[in-house]
């Protein structure tokens, strides 16, 4: 169980701020949704022979309101950390400029968990196996990152690809807060998001992919394409290279096909490798195929040698 | 630690409380405002049975730091019925009542909490959305298809689709054997009100915490506690010095000590207890106590284990072995030559935890009398008693143990782990003293069912008879004893099947090492050796083109049949059995040589669609959903009922009471199963009058007569018998006291339905008449006992030969399959499960074991792996020890066969456990069939599919290339 000394509950970003200038050089642990935080600090994973883990200070960003809320601007989605993953589900504007995260937010933990777990939690955990990681590589996805220098507040943007540097390691600073994620809003795009863990309910992801498809107006050619991994490797990967096979290319299975066999050679994971790469292929091409039904295009050839039976 | 003020509206109370900072909203209710029916089942957000409505959303409290509940509006499960058993329930609650959602209990207050949040959020959801919504609670017992099905039904009632009526009417007659008559204790359940052993608390009661061990095989060098003793509030520290009597408990050896004595022998081992005011002063001194190891080798696999020169877990045991169980019948060399072919496989099984939703916990105090007491959930309060006598050197009546409501138990319960030490605890501070385990501590330390390597050779005629069986079983025991001589005892005795095989070679053996102890788990063994039977028995119907159920009706034991033990059996209903399967699964018949897609039989009506998730804003199946085939498999299987070649027995005491009501009392262990409302049903049926005016006192070892555990699917056929005949007893006495009262004979009486009567006359009384006249008039108080005796033999010790029961179920399972040819994922979509029963006293009550039996087969035969590296538990919570969810669970279609037992009163057998054998190997045939993989390991995860399907797909090719 995770215990403090001190429980902070700012209510204001320059109050969060400071008090993570004050507290940085000491522990200290932000908390936003709590439900990776909590767990953590168990038996077994940080928790002390008695399954108590201590930090000296909590800084509770729950009510902090600048984090609230979402905005759509130029082309791009900001969403104040706070955001949770039930909002993907519940909230059409989001859904609309969004397509491929309601696909993701069902495969997140469950109903209740997705109503406290925030996305920006998710990225700063930076777990290989995060699901909605790779839909933020997807869509050029950026953290911004805040801090305070004296009365002024310091922010920065970095993409996630740069942000999550490894199993658990961010580039966020001892100072810093998640204030909001960016990304491209693809409205117009089909969306998808396939995942394979152990079950179909609070699953932890052995892979995962996703993909944001636009058609062109004819219905013939892709126009515009995102495809990232997840689970494949410390880090969630951009297709980019299938990406560019496929724009402008045509909507066909065969296309589809030759840019999915790009993916296994991304496979960077040292457990369970031929798993990763025997799996990751078949689901790079769900992931276009189900964006493109998203968006209503369903590709009617299906092939046999498919199913490697 | 700093502390905040919490002011909330809770259960629309007003509530203004100071809490400690990172403390949980879990802790406030239930500690802070005794909201005890929010449970912790995980404490990691994994489980869902603390879900909770804050500011009307549903949530997890035990993922929600306190100080945000700040200023909220919360609603816990104690609210719906207005705070009290006597409140009006809802429509949630008294579907689940109706029914027949709740076994345990311990999950139900989160999951009518989840079912209240679907219906509130979708009042139209269709089943798969509610399967989906539901997805974050976890249920152990039930299969999740009862509480689905309530939902349903409160939503049909809502929506006024179903009349309200019916969820306040019972729909069966007066003859309650045979009838789903409705849980009795339910609506304790379903309101949250019952209170299980981590929810009691008594006055001065202290907090108790246990060091464990970090090493899987060391000597304990010296214990210091002295800084423990220093913390505040801390009372007493406890060691294995502190032990007054014998020290020692097991289910078969008594090895295992109460705390480690001169050695760990497994990480998580109890080393010493601390018990103080509060539960953070006891952490604080754990924290303190200093133990200094001196690391031994150790032991973690069974190869080593006997291997010469290997490490010495105990020393009684020099070659680590607990118990070898051999059988022999015939000459199995003679066999094998005789068979036109032989096949040899291994199989290895994986240790499987039992997931109780309920973690061990317990409550010790001594009396006014200076009884010494324990309350816990209990499986065997007959055998801790014992145990518990003699380590604390006390006469057995000054030890009294109390059976507090089991949340789950499956075998894991039966081991005495902790209630030696609350009672030494409370023994020497003089105070009550509570223990609750986490969920980690409970997974690390619990016994787990055995991993088991089955070396297989069967010999096959052409005609399909088995000529001979050889079965080598080895089974990592771990650490300690506990049930494993017994779980080696009927691995070996059920192995084979039931079938007839001529010439049978079967050894057994259960060896120490120094990982997690495995115990008693639900078949006991049975599942292991069972599965490898029914996955050979596939492969010799392919090898001979046969249909799998022909080979085993060719083979199937018949009335008359002689046993492997050679038992000879009277009434076998097996071939009964395995036609119920066949036609009920509209199985198409053909031979198990991966039909598959080929199949006519699939995709019917009574499976469910296979999950997709987004149920609730798609409709449309998906496009890219390539890659995934379907096939069937079936296995059978048989199992004994009650103790294991041993003599076995019940007792019951009972009164029939004022009003024309009746106390039963009887030492029985209400795990989940529906004893309770059984027991009722009989007595109501016996008695004459109605079951909810029966009063069942249960276990306590001071209160009721002995009727020994929970366990080998034993409680129906004993302790239903032991009621019937104590009641059978009473009236006896009563109708004499009646007739003479009316100037009749005694045979001349009947009663039913809470009346007594003269048989064609018009002489008629209540019972509550009758019972006023008994005692009014004639001066007798009608009281009666019963004892019911199962008379079975052990076996020799050289062949195995001998009666290990008296009466046997069988059982067959066909499971239908999806297999995701992409990512290795198996769902599975139906399961037909026919099961001998004997005589039925409550189908609700049989479909609901069979149900959660099939759920549990299921987890093991794709998810559940208890994993250890070098005895150091990996998967020590539920994120990594994987349990099915609501979503992962097929349609269960329940196919009841009732072969009455002729040789006790009541003719019913027992389901418990004999329902989840056949699953794992249907499941696993089932595979084969949809995508042509053998797997011989279990669990069947994604990763080892597309591994067999890789090496298929790479033979292929290997041969076409030789072919070109």
């Amino acid at each position: 169980m995770l215990t403090c000394d001190t429980y902070h509950i700012p209510t204001s970003l320059p109050e969060a701020l400071e008090m993570l200038n004050r507290y940085a050089n000491n522990d200290v642990r932000i908390l936003a949704g709590a439900t990776d935080t909590l767990p953590w600090a168990r038996q077994g994973r940080a928790g002390d022979v008695t399954g108590d883990h201590n930090v000296e200070n909590i800084v509770d960003v729950s009510r902090v309101p600048e984090l609230n809320g979402y905005e759509v601007k130029a082309g791009r989605v900001r969403m104040g950390s706070n955001l949770v993953f039930q909002n993907f589900l519940e909230d059409d504007t989001l859904s609309l400029h969004l397509p491929n995260m309601r696909y993701c937010a069902i495969w997140f933990a469950d109903d209740q968990i997705r109503r406290q777990a925030t996305l920006a939690g998710n990225l700063a955990n930076a777990s290989p196996a995060a699901d909605g990681t790779p839909p933020m590589v997807a869509l050029n996805g950026e953290v911004e990152l805040a801090s305070l220098a004296g009365k002024e507040i310091i922010r920065r943007q970095v993409p996630v690809t740069e942000f999550i540097t490894g199993p658990g390691k961010t580039t966020l600073a001892d100072n810093e807060l998640i204030t909001a994620v960016n990304c491209d809003s693809a409205r117009g795009y089909g969306g998808s998001f396939e995942k394979v863990g152990q079950r179909r309910s609070l699953v932890i992801s052995v892979a995962c992919a996703t993909c944001c498809v636009k058609v062109s107006g004819d219905g013939r050619r892709f126009e515009e394409i995102r495809l990232a991994l997840g689970g494949i490797g410390p880090v969630p990967i951009r297709l980019d290279d299938a990406e560019n096979l496929l724009r402008g290319s045509d909507v066909t299975y065969a296309a589809i096909s030759r840019a999915a066999k790009l993916a296994p050679n991304r496979v960077a994971s040292r457990s369970r490798r031929d798993y990763r790469e025997d799996v990751i292929q078949g689901f790079a091409e769900r992931a276009i195929i189900n964006a493109l039904a998203d968006c209503g295009h369903n590709i009617k050839e299906k092939t046999e040698e498919l199913a490697h039976v | 630690m700093s502390e905040h003020l919490i002011e909330a509206t809770v259960n629309g109370r007003k509530v203004r409380k100071t809490v400690k900072a990172g403390t949980r909203l879990i802790d406030f209710l239930r500690d802070d405002l005794q909201l005890t029916g929010t449970k912790e089942g995980c404490g990691a957000g994994e489980c869902g049975t603390c879900s909770v409505f804050v500011d009307g959303k549903l949530m997890k409290s035990c993922l929600m730091p306190v100080s945000r509940a700040d200023g909220t509006v919360i609603e816990t499960v104690e609210n719906l019925s207005g705070g009290s058993i006597l409140g009006e329930r809802t429509a949630v609650q008294k579907a689940f009542h109706k029914m027949g959602a709740s076994q345990c209990g311990y999950c139900i207050p989160g999951m009518v909490m989840a079912a209240t949040a679907v219906l509130q959020d979708n009042p139209q959801a269709e089943r798969e959305e509610i399967k989906e919504r539901m997805g974050g609670n976890i249920c152990r017992c039930t299969g999740y298809q009862k509480i689905i099905d309530a939902v349903e039904l409160a939503r049909d009632v809502a929506n006024q689709i179903q009349p309200a009526g019916v969820l306040d009417t019972e729909e069966h007659h007066d003859d309650f054997i045979g009838a789903s008559v409705w849980r009795i204790d339910a609506p304790g359940k379903v309101t949250g009100q019952l209170k299980y052993a981590g929810d009691m608390v008594l006055p001065g009661m202290l907090e108790m915490q246990v060091l464990r061990s970090p090493h899987a095989h060391a000597r304990i060098v010296s214990i210091d506690f002295s800084s423990a003793l220093e913390v505040p509030g801390v009372h007493a520290v406890i060691t294995a010095d502190d032990v007054p009597g014998t020290d020692g408990y097991g289910v078969f050896v008594h090895d295992q000590p109460v705390m480690a004595r001169g050695k760990v022998r497994h990480v998580g081992e109890a080393v010493a207890a601390v018990a103080a005011d509060d539960l953070q002063a006891a952490k604080e001194a754990v924290r303190l106590i200093r133990v200094v190891y001196e690391q031994l080798p150790a032991v973690f696999d069974t190869d080593t284990a006997k291997a010469p020169g290997a490490p010495i877990v105990h020393d009684y045991a020099p070659e680590n072995l607990v118990k070898h169980i051999p059988i022999r019948k015939g000459d199995v060399d003679a066999g094998f030559a005789e068979a036109s072919f032989v096949l040899e496989h291994t199989f290895q099984t994986q240790p499987v935890e039992h997931a109780y939703l309920e973690p061990e916990a317990g409550i010790g105090y001594v009396d006014a009398d200076g009884v010494v007491t324990v309350h816990s959930p209990s499986q065997n309060i007959t055998h801790h008693r014992h145990m518990l006598a003699d380590i604390l050197d006390l006469p057995i009546n000054k030890v009294r143990m109390i059976m507090s409501p089991v949340g789950g138990g499956f075998g894991g319960k039966e081991d005495m782990l902790y209630q030696g030490m609350l009672a030494i605890m409370a023994m020497k501070t003089g105070r009550p003293v509570r223990l609750v385990f986490t969920r980690e501590e409970s997974i690390t330390v619990s016994a787990k069912r055995h991993p088991t390597r089955i070396q297989y050779r069967m010999g096959v005629a052409k005609d399909g008879r088995i000529t001979a069986s050889q079965l080598k079983c080895e089974s990592d025991g771990g650490a300690y004893g506990c049930s494993t001589e017994g779980v080696m005892r009927k691995m070996a005795i059920l192995g084979p099947g039931p079938y007839d095989i001529p010439n049978v070679k079967i050894d057994t053996y259960g060896y120490y090492t120094n990982n997690t102890p495995s115990g008693a788990f639900r078949t006991f063994g049975a599942m292991q050796s069972e599965f490898s039977t029914e996955v050979m028995l596939d492969l010799a119907a392919e090898k001979l083109q046969l249909d799998p159920f022909e080979i085993r009706r060719i083979n199937g034991m018949r009335n008359g049949a002689i046993t492997h033990t050679k038992q000879k059996l009277e009434s076998v209903s097996f071939q009964r059995v395995l036609e119920a399967a066949r036609e009920g699964s509209r199985w198409e018949s053909g031979p198990s040589s991966s039909r598959g897609e080929q199949r006519k039989d699939l995709s019917g009506t009574d499976i469910r669609p296979p999950c997709q998730l987004g149920a609730r804003f798609m409709s449309t199946k998906p496009e890219g959903e390539f890659g995934r085939v379907r096939g069937r498999g079936m296995a059978a299987s048989w199992y004994g009922i009650a103790r294991t070649a041993t003599i076995d027995r019940a007792g019951a005491w009972v009164e029939l009471d004022d009003g024309g009501t009746a106390k039963v009392l009887t030492g029985v262990t209400e795990i989940g199963e529906g004893i309770l409302t059984v027991l009722a049903q009989v007595a109501a049926d016996e008695l004459g009058i109605r079951p909810e005016n029966i009063t069942i006192g249960d276990n306590d070892t001071a209160r009721s007569p002995e009727a020994a555990h929970a366990g080998a699917t034993r409680q129906t056929y004993m302790i239903a018998n032991a009621v019937a005949l104590a009641c059978r007893n009473v009236r006896e006495r009563f109708d004499a006291e009646i007739a003479a009262f009316w100037e009749v004979e005694p045979d001349q009486l009947e009663a039913s339905n809470g009346h007594i009567r003269v048989r064609e006359t018009n002489k008629s009384m209540t019972m509550a008449e009758a019972v006023a006249v008994c005692k009014g008039q004639r001066g007798v108080v009608p009281v009666g006992s019963g004892s019911y005796t199962a008379p079975h033999t052990g076996l020799d010790p050289v062949d195995g030969s001998g009666k290990p029961w008296q009466a046997y179920v069988y059982g067959c399972q066909v499971a239908e399959v999806e297999v995701d040819t992409v990512t290795g994922e198996v769902q599975v979509l139906g399961v037909w499960a026919a099961h001998d029963v004997g005589r039925v006293i409550n189908p609700q009550g049989v479909e609901g074991q069979i149900e959660g039996g099939v759920v549990q087969g299921l987890g093991q035969a794709l998810m559940e792996d208890y994993q250890q590296t070098d005895g150091h538990a990996v998967s020590h919570g539920f994120d990594k020890y994987i349990l099915p969810t609501s979503l992962d669970v097929p349609h269960i279609n329940s196919i009841i066969i009732e072969d009455p037992d002729p040789l006790s009163p009541l003719g019913a057998k027992g389901i418990g456990e004999p329902a989840l054998v056949p699953t794992v190997p249907a499941i696993i045939n089932a595979i084969y069939d949809a995508a042509g993989i053998r797997l011989t390991s279990l669990p069947a995860t994604p990763v080892k599919v597309l591994a067999a399907l890789r090496d298929k797909k790479r033979m292929r090719e290997g041969s076409l290339e030789a072919a070109e």
